[in-house]
Parts: C-alpha cells; structure tokens; sequence
C-alpha cells in the first residue's frame, strides 16, 4: 500500500506535534527533582553520618510518585568552612536542601534569611532553635537503651553493669539513665560503672574507660564510643549505639540501640512539598524526634547471640519491645545528668 | 670531585629561578597526587583559582583566610630571626582567643571602639603571656624553648576543654552543647571592612597589615631589631657588646607569642563569633609554615600569607567543585613547603665539581 500524505493528514499531524510538545513538558514536570546537599560532621565510617546515606539510599525509591531524589555530601568541615560550603551550595540554585549533618545552626543562622526557599536542617544537640526555614532533628534512643539494659540486667553474672559515654550531653543523658532504669527494672539490686571520655571518637581512651570498668566488676558494658577490643579481650558481652556494629565485632557485640533517619526524611520531604505548594517554611524550635513506634529508633538483631542468649530473656524483650510500640509501656525519659 | 659550597653573595636571577622552580615543582606534585586520587588536575586547580580569586568576595575571603596566618608568621619570624626556636605558636593563638573571650565578658558596657581596643590587647596579652612564660623557663632555668612551647600548647588546650566541657564557659541551653561557649556578644564583633553582601574582611585584616608595617621597621630600622638579628647570628658577640641578653630573650617571645595572641582573638571575634577548639587548631603551625615560606622576612611573609590564605579559601571551592579529597589541600602545602626550602638551600649553596689529580 502507499500512503499519501493528504493536506489533512499532513495538519491533523502537526496538530497532534504541537498538541504533543504541549502536554511532554507537563507530563515531566510532574518528576520534581529533591536535591539535598549534605554537610558531614565526620567522615562516613562513623555511625552518625553512615546512618543518613543508609537511610537515604533505602527511602529512595519509597517516596510518593515522581519525587527524585537524589543528594551530595562534603567531607567533614566545621566553622567558616561549613558556612562558606553551604553558601556555595545555596548560591548554586540547585539545592532543595541544606544539610548540615551536626551542630550548624550558627551557620544556618547566617544564612536562612538570605535565603527564604532553601530548607536548612540541623541534627542532634548542641543546635539553637531557629524556626523559620531551619528543620531540627533529634535522636533519642532511651526506648532501645532501656531494652538493653533490660538484656544486661538479665545476663550480668557480678551484678555490675558499665557504661562508657562520651560527652554529657542531653542525647546522651537519656540513652544513660534508661539503660540503668531498664537494668533496674528487671534487677533492681544492680551495680553501675558510668564514666565520660569528654570526646566523640578517642576510642583509645574509651578502651582504658572500659577497662577500668571491667576490673572493677563490670561484665556487661554499653560502649558509646566504637571500640570493642576491651570487650573481646575479657570476653564479656558489650553493646554498640547509633548503628549496627555487629560486623566490628560478632564475638562481642549482643546488639546495639540503633536509629533510622527515614521517618524524619519523609517528615522533611512532605514539609518540602507543602512548600512547594506554596505555603512558607514553618520550621521547628523545639527538637524533633521520631519514636521506636514511628521508626525512628529500635534495637539491632543479636546475630551470633540469638544462640547464646537465654530464650526467656528475648522472648521479655521481644514482648516489651511491642508494648512500647504499642504505648503499652512508655519509657521514662530522664536527660538529667547521671552522677 | 664533587661538594657543595656556600654561594658567595646572592644573585637576583638566581633566587627567582629557584623560587619558580619550586612553586611549579609544587603545582607539578600537587598535580599529580591529584591525578592518583583520580581527579582531575585542570579543573581541580580552575576552581581553586575561582574559590580564590574568582571574585570580590573570594579575594576577601582568601585576604580573611590569610589575616591570622600573616599575624602568626610575623610572630615567627621575629622569634626565628634571633634563632629562638618557639614552636608553641598553636597554643598562643588559643590563649590570645580565650584571653580576648574573658575580656569581653566585663568590657559589654563600654563604648565600642573601647571595648573593641581592650579585646585587641588582651588577645595581644594573652598569647604574649604565654611566649613570656617560655622565655622566662628559658632565662630562668635553662629549659629549651622548642620542649617548653609544645608542652604549653597541651597545657592550653586541656585549659580550655576544662573551661568549654563542664567548666564555667560551657555554654548551657535548650540542649546541652560541649566543647564550645555561647557566642560571643554580637554588640562586641570585630567589623566587617565593607558592607554586607560585599564579603567578609573583618578589621583584623588592618591589624595585620599595621603588625607587618611595625615587624619591618622593627627589624630592619630599630637598634631592638639589630640585636635581635645579632642574638641569631652571634648571641655570645652580642652579650660582650653589654646587651642584656636575658632581656632581649624575653622581649622576643612577648612579642612573638602576642602576634600570634592577637590572631587567636580576631578569629574568635571576627570569624567564628563562638570560642571552640576546633576553629582555632592548625592556625599555629600553618603559621610557621607561612614564615619559613616567606623567607622569615615580613615582605615575604604577606606573600606567603596570601598564597596560603588562598589555598586555604579556595580549597573549599575545590572540594566542593571538583571533589577532590580533603587531605589534597594540607599535602599540597607540605609540598609547597618542602620545595621552598629546597630552593632556600639552592639559593645559598653550589654544588661545584672540581677536577682533583693525586
């Protein structure tokens, strides 16, 4: 058969071209591109800033319809530097959000105003509640704690416990006193060992802490810091914080209080959208934070201990785990410092 | 046979070859540490070049970079030029911020330009108490400038961390933060040189230009300046001369540790508006790095200071344009520095082959 191109075929098509150039660009506007720049406080080996990628690589292709997400991150930068990065990033157009993956609110603060359509997010403590267009988000991880200390309660042969946190701070006070609490729940008579190393990441220090601990009777002690040598050594069981450090260190590690940055990133992400939609940034001045019911925290598998660990003791974990979940049982949360 | 000798006088052409040869050495090796982390070298270095020249707000931030840098090389090179070796410049330009810091929490009620003085000097005070302090263990007791000025550099820090994690400048508030204080009284923040939007340059950066104007004269055109360049060159000529040599010690590491004293306190209040640790280390010994670069001439050392300053402004830009990694920027100015004395032994010595018969 031949086909003749008539005169209508001919502006039927070109009809049907400009109806098509039309409605293409609208069918791709419907992809909104969500780009967040993201400034690290440490380097990606460190639980605080390998949790945020881990997140965001499994939130991905789980967010509504058409939203691409996509982001970049800097090594760890402080001060002058981490404002002139996010300035650099801000005057570049193409960020969604700016991420500062620590304490940042004095550089958001120089900033925001300046740019009004910029989301600006602020994580853990030492952050100053500056509203607006600055996101806060807050980890607190008494409810995993207080399951851990419920487990070292249960297993302590000495009945002494230790803990070797970091500095003592509000984020970290909590974690404490709800590892003790949840201790005492199921043992009331136990003994602590709780000692602060005044850094995040000295874990040659944190290992002579926890030495010291152990001497002095402890046999189950919950290490804030990332050393597990100690714990190896004497072949007593420890637990990890912030992520699972399991692989660090199977022979010791029972498991760890870990959080799940997820339900904050798609809090941020409907916020983002509403903004979209045209209503002003409204962000926090309280911090924000998601509970072990919302996703935000919960406690990592045993791993080589599920066999070593007495069954009565997980099934009473396992079980309080879903009253919390369930608001059964709410945990105490006690910032105050532990003397 | 072949040695090397001492050149005798300097050639002009010879010291601008050297010179080059090292700075094009340096970009070479830079180049290529570049290229094996798998970056790329050209636009690797276009964007350091934007991130600090590309325009009026990178070139005042890469003069702001360069500001304490130039106070602290200036400090060095008074102290090295009498061959006193301080080293401790790291923990005088932490004990000038936190001096300046207690200053201004009694001083919030005066004019400002009083205020603003008084925060000066005692920044000025503060890291010259500590070369002081040196100076006198090494009149005193005999103790080597080089061992006492490190460990005054631990003393301080642990000083701090004492006074910022639970000490009486811990900043407390809705959460609890540690290691920094609050931030420094807004009415009490050194100026900004030119208005907003325009960049940033605070007013230390006249500080230091005033300090490098006062280091020259000092050196070259004071009898103190004399001595200090006769106590480098032949301290026991000089003490038959009559100078008071346990004095002339003494003025140089008050001076010396002040300079670097005062670039501690135009951080604090002219960049990071907030005392922490962490904004102030690496000032020290870079420092030191700019005035062994700059030849431990005050010229030289503005040059040096710029140059440094730059690669430390426009190493963000790098970073965050091209990726590169974050340890580039310190190997690229251990390169620099190594090539430049490499070209001061140049610039000095031959080496001569002669033709020896038995």
């Amino acid at each position: 058969m031949v086909t003749t191109f008539t005169r209508r075929t001919a502006l039927l098509g070109a009809a049907g071209a400009l109806f098509l150039s039309h409605i293409a660009p609208s069918l791709a506007a419907e992809t909104q591109k969500l780009k967040i720049a993201i400034i690290l406080e440490s380097t990606l080996d460190v639980g605080w800033s390998a949790t945020l990628v881990d997140s965001l690589t499994k939130i991905k292709g789980t967010l509504p319809e058409g939203i691409d997400l996509s982001w970049e991150h800097t090594d760890p930068l402080w001060g002058d530097d981490a404002e002139n990065a996010m300035r650099f990033y801000a005057e570049s157009g193409e960020y969604d959000i700016i991420w500062g993956h620590g304490r940042y609110s004095d550089q958001v603060m120089k900033l925001n105003a300046e740019f009004p359509d910029i989301m600006f997010v602020v994580t853990g403590s030492g952050n100053l509640p500056v509203g607006a267009n600055q996101y806060w988000l807050y980890k607190r991880l008494h409810e995993p704690s207080y399951l851990l200390g419920m487990l070292a309660g249960r297993t302590t042969k000495s009945g002494v416990i230790g803990l070797v946190g970091t500095f003592a701070a509000d984020d970290v006070n909590d974690q404490i006193n709800a590892f003790f609490d949840g201790a005492r729940a199921v043992r009331p008579d136990v003994k602590h060992r709780l000692s602060f190393i005044g850094s995040w990441s000295d874990n040659a220090l944190a290992a002579e802490h926890a030495n010291v601990q152990i001497a002095s009777g402890a046999d189950v002690v919950f290490m804030l810091t990332d050393n597990f040598k100690p714990c190896q050594e004497h072949k007593i069981m420890c637990f990890a914080n912030i992520n699972d450090q399991n692989k660090n260190a199977p022979d010791a590690i029972a498991s760890s209080a870990i959080i799940d940055w997820q339900p904050d990133l798609r809090w941020l992400v409907d916020e983002w959208l509403k903004h979209k939609a045209g209503a002003a940034y409204n962000g926090n001045a309280e911090p924000k934070w998601f509970s072990m019911a919302q996703g935000g925290v919960d406690i990592a598998p045993y791993h080589e201990f599920d066999a070593k660990l007495p069954s009565a003791v997980k099934e009473e974990l396992a079980a309080t785990r879903q009253k919390i979940i369930a608001g059964e049982f709410v945990v105490p949360l006690n910032t105050a410092e532990v003397k | 046979m072949i040695s090397i000798q001492r050149r005798s006088g300097s050639s002009l052409r010879w010291n601008v070859v050297c010179f080059s040869a090292a700075i094009l050495c340096a970009f070479l090796s830079s180049a290529a540490l570049l290229a094996l982390s798998g970056g790329d070298a050209v636009k690797g270095f276009s964007a350091l070049f934007t991130g600090a020249f590309g325009s009026q707000n990178a070139l005042f931030g890469s003069l702001a970079k360069a500001t304490p840098l130039l106070l602290v090389g200036l400090g060095t090179v008074i102290a090295f030029r009498a061959k006193i070796w301080n080293i401790g410049q790291e923990g005088q330009v932490l004990a000038g911020a936190m001096m300046a810091y207690w200053a201004s929490l009694m001083v919030g009620s005066l004019p400002y330009w009083v205020a603003l003085t008084v925060i000066a000097l005692a920044g000025l005070l503060g890291g010259g108490i500590l070369g002081l302090l040196a100076g006198y263990l090494k009149t005193r007791f005999g103790t080597n400038e080089v061992i006492s000025t490190v460990m005054l550099n631990y003393i301080v820090i642990f000083f701090l961390a004492y006074l910022l994690d639970g000490g009486p400048w811990m900043e407390t508030g809705v959460t609890v933060a540690y290691h920094q204080s609050p931030p420094v009284n807004p009415s009490l923040e050194w100026p900004d040189l030119f208005a907003r939007g325009a960049g940033k340059l605070h007013i230390g950066f006249l500080f230091a230009l005033a300090a490098s104007a006062f280091c020259a004269i000092l050196i070259d055109r004071t009898s103190l300046g004399y001595d200090i360049r006769a106590f480098g060159s032949n301290p026991t000529a000089l003490r038959f001369r009559g100078t008071n040599v346990r004095r002339l010690l003494l003025v140089v590491m008050l001076l010396s540790g002040a300079l670097a004293g005062l670039a501690g306190a135009g951080e604090l209040f002219g960049t990071a508006h907030r005392l922490r640790a962490e904004t102030l280390l690496g000032i020290g010994s870079s420092g030191i790095v700019v005035a062994m670069v700059g030849g431990l001439r005050p010229s030289g050392v503005m040059l040096a200071a710029l140059f440094f300053g730059a690669l430390k402004s426009g190493a963000i830009y790098m970073r965050l344009q091209s990726g590169t990694p974050a340890g580039l920027v310190s190997a690229m100015e251990g390169l620099v520095l190594l090539f430049f004395l490499c070209a001061v032994v140049a610039t000095k010595f031959q080496i001569v082959r002669s033709n020896v018969h038995a």
